[in-house]
């Protein structure tokens, strides 16, 4: 008997879809919140289109540079106590209806205004002042990149994506060509966030030199 | 259950995710159908939970397996059995609310002249009498092996896990433990189903690029 011998291969991973839901059954505000408390292990976004976005729950080293960006802006808070600071898992809604998720934001209170804590609870509908991405091994930079164009366009002030794969950090500002820095020690956020320097060498030492 | 030893596999498909729907917005047979038509390139079903199970589009390869399965079945049936013959994408309600497509399956003319309502419209809510599975590559054996025996336990007479990998069938039937075939070149459907055979022939065939090596 021949047995065929399935030779090794790498499967392409399946890309995750992108769910397009019916104009008679919208994903509304509240499905969108509710399919996310439910669905453990999983980041939903809505498209403009009004179609449900899947992710994948961040990667380890993602995590961790998020995690270590966010407390950086936190302790910045602390000291300032202006506008508020939100988490990776902050869904923002625009206008259009898209609801994205940054990996670190801050929404000034001149932007948020008075808001009810019934408010607060649900999905923002202010535009972050400033707002992180990191990106992660499976997203593509110009996807990222894209992102961050579409953060400005919605009315960022100053949007900055971390590259860990190269090491490299992109500054996005209204009416300007992003600004590419390689390695960057710090990195302030002036003028926009008063006082605020990214220590990027904090976020470089995560990563480490294993390969 | 014993099972076939696992040949070594590199990277696992990523999971797709089985959406969970809240109450107060439950997963509907009209929302399933809408969520289908809407989204090319997938397939959806719906777990016992009623939460939104989504699948990728099959590999041709996969595909071919079942379709060459199907155009026999379909043949039987319209030479000897009559009865109705489904490829892939054919819903079918169960007790519990779960909605499920077997890659092949095939409904009696009692089963269709029992229901109610109009046949066009609408999952049918009920178990073919025989389900044909073909494990795609990105399917785990157990995975599949748990959907047969929940098609035994909806309600079918005989079911097929056609395992391209390990070039096995697995026969189900109700009250009895799985039984494997290794590489057969034609399964017969008796007693269950009078003068079904079905030859795998082709379901076998190494892959073109395999032969050249």
């Amino acid at each position: 008997m021949v047995a065929a011998q399935p030779k090794p291969q790498i499967a392409a991973a399946p890309e995750l879809p992108t769910l397009r839901f019916p104009p008679e059954h919208p994903l509304t505000d509240d499905l969108l919140l509710r399919i996310g408390d439910l669905n453990d292990g999983w980041r939903f976004e809505r498209t403009t289109e009004g179609a449900l976005l899947m992710n994948f729950a961040a990667g380890g080293e993602s995590g961790e540079l998020e995690s270590e960006i966010g407390a950086q802006l936190r302790l910045w808070w602390r000291a300032h106590r202006q506008g508020r600071v939100y988490s990776p898992s902050v869904g923002i809604r625009h206008p259009d209806g898209r609801v994205m998720m940054p990996d670190a934001a801050w929404i000034s209170a001149e932007r948020l205004g008075n808001r009810t804590r019934a408010q607060r609870q649900g999905l923002i509908d202010a535009v972050p002042d400033f707002i992180v991405e990191v990106r992660s091994p499976s997203q593509s930079l110009e996807e990222q990149q894209r992102k961050m164009a579409d953060w400005i366009a919605y009315g960022v002030r100053l949007g900055i994506l971390v590259d860990p794969e190269d090491l490299q950090v992109f500054v996005y500002r209204p009416n300007r060509e992003p600004e590419r820095l390689e390695r960057p020690t710090e990195l302030s956020a002036e003028p926009e966030l008063p006082g605020f320097t990214i220590d990027f060498n904090e976020v470089w030492t995560l990563i480490g030199e294993d390969d | 259950m014993a099972t076939a030893q696992l040949k070594p596999q590199i990277a696992a498909a990523p999971e797709l995710p089985i959406l969970r729907f809240p109450a107060e917005h439950p997963l509907t047979d009209d929302l399933l159908l809408r969520i289908g038509d809407l989204n090319d390139g997938w397939r959806f079903e719906r777990t016992r939970e009623g939460s939104l199970a989504i699948m990728a589009a099959a590999t041709p390869r996969s595909d071919r397996r079942g379709s060459r399965i199907f155009s026999q079945v379909d043949r039987w049936a319209i030479d000897i059995a009559g009865g109705e013959a489904f490829a892939g994408t054919a819903g079918f309600e169960q007790l519990d609310g779960a909605v499920r497509s077997p890659d092949v399956s095939w409904v009696s003319d009692a089963a269709i002249d029992a229901l109610q309502g109009d046949l066009e419209e609408g999952f049918w809510p009920l178990c073919p009498e025989f389900v044909v599975e073909v494990r795609s590559p990105s399917q785990s054996l157990e995975e599949q092996q748990r959907k047969m025996a929940d098609w035994i336990a909806y309600g079918a007479l005989l079911g097929w896990l056609v395992d391209p990998q390990e070039e096995t069938v697995w026969v189900y039937r109700p009250g009895r433990k799985p039984e494997d075939v290794h590489r057969p070149l034609e399964l017969s459907g008796e007693p269950e189903l009078p003068g079904l055979v079905v030859s795998f022939r082709e379901v076998w065939r190494t892959p073109p690029a395999d032969e050249e090596s």
